[in-house]
């Protein structure tokens, strides 16, 4: 069981499943003071620490990968706008993941007014440059994904992609989607039962502990 | 589907580093202006640029209230009320008189008295 609790720096999990952001020696709260200051490594800090799970977090509201980045951009800014709204620096994570669903959720809604609109009226998202091969089977792949983890509610989205993705403990993902421990684990099961049961074996699911 | 796929890594954002990097540095481009106005708002400056806009606004009350006042004021006091630069500097009155004319008097008549003629 992963014993980080949260703002504190990360540390490695022991059953080696996280992919985490590179260890920093400073607390969130010592970085959300820093960057008040207007310091831009502490600021970086931040980012760098609480990037995945922002962007796992606005994967699972968007189901975009382009939409997802620009919801974390977009999400990271008003969070330094609002910083001195932060009362509760360990909670800054838990805050930070609500402004990324509250920007998901108003980018969707912008969407749908776009896509009301006629074709010529849209502006084409820009395309970006991708190795061609890997690529392409990486889309393959993340488009199925994506596919099927549309079926799921938004919170069985999230708890599935931060426990299988960032990595993060049931107790992480409790705090930052604002249920319990238990109820975290209840999610994971529905969540990865529903994938089972549309993509078929190729899914693995890994132990839930 | 792809039989090597077993889970949701390629979902990883860091799958692709320079995308990931590319997100990282967007993200702090866009912090950029927010983080420098931070930073000017806790620098030393900081008071001082506080005070310069209504300092500012407040000289710039005091002319336009100077201003109307010389308009208001009529002429005749305003040159009544003038001193010549020479009166000003202790000339006497006779040169005074000569310079503002323009007159290219002999230095003897300035020195004499008025009402003296010179040889």
């Amino acid at each position: 069981m992963l014993t980080i609790r949260a703002g504190e720096p990360p540390r490695p999990a022991p059953h080696d499943r996280s992919r985490r952001a590179p260890l920093h020696t400073e607390t969130d709260a010592r970085l959300i003071e820093r960057a008040r200051r207007g310091e831009g490594d502490a600021f970086d800090a931040l980012m760098r620490r609480h990037m995945r799970a922002a962007y796992a977090v606005a994967l699972a509201q968007t189901g975009d990968r382009d939409d997802a980045e620009d919801v974390c951009q977009d999400a990271f800014v008003t969070a330094l706008q609002r910083l001195d709204e932060v009362r509760r620096p360990e909670a800054f994570v838990g805050w930070l993941l609500q402004i990324v669903r509250n920007r998901a959720h108003n980018l969707r809604r912008h969407q749908r007014v776009r896509s009301a609109l006629p074709l010529d009226a849209a502006e084409e998202a820009p395309a970006r440059a991708r190795g061609p091969a890997r690529e392409a089977e990486d889309a393959e792949l993340r488009a199925r994904l994506l596919e099927a983890l549309e079926n799921l509610t938004p919170t069985q989205r999230e708890v599935v992609l931060l426990y299988d993705v960032q990595g993060w403990s049931h107790r992480e993902i409790a705090a930052a989607v604002g249920t319990t421990e238990g109820a975290a684990r209840v999610h994971l099961h529905h969540g990865r039962r529903a994938l089972r049961a549309l993509l078929g074996p190729t899914y693995r699911e890994e132990d839930t502990p | 589907m792809n039989e090597r796929w077993r889970d949701l890594s390629p979902l990883d954002p860091e799958r692709d580093p320079e995308r990931w990097e590319a997100l990282m540095r967007r993200t702090r481009a866009a912090a950029a202006g927010e983080l420098s106005r931070r930073a000017f708002a806790v620098s030393p400056a900081a008071p001082l640029a506080r005070w310069v806009r209504p300092a500012l606004a407040m000289a710039a009350s005091l002319a336009v209230a100077a201003g109307g006042v010389l308009a208001l004021t009529p002429a005749s006091a305003q040159t009544a009320a003038a001193p010549g630069v020479a009166e000003a500097m202790g000339m006497p009155y006779a040169m005074t008189v000569s310079a503002e004319e323009g007159a290219n008097d002999a230095a003897d008549r300035l020195l004499l008295p008025d009402g003296v003629e010179g040889r």
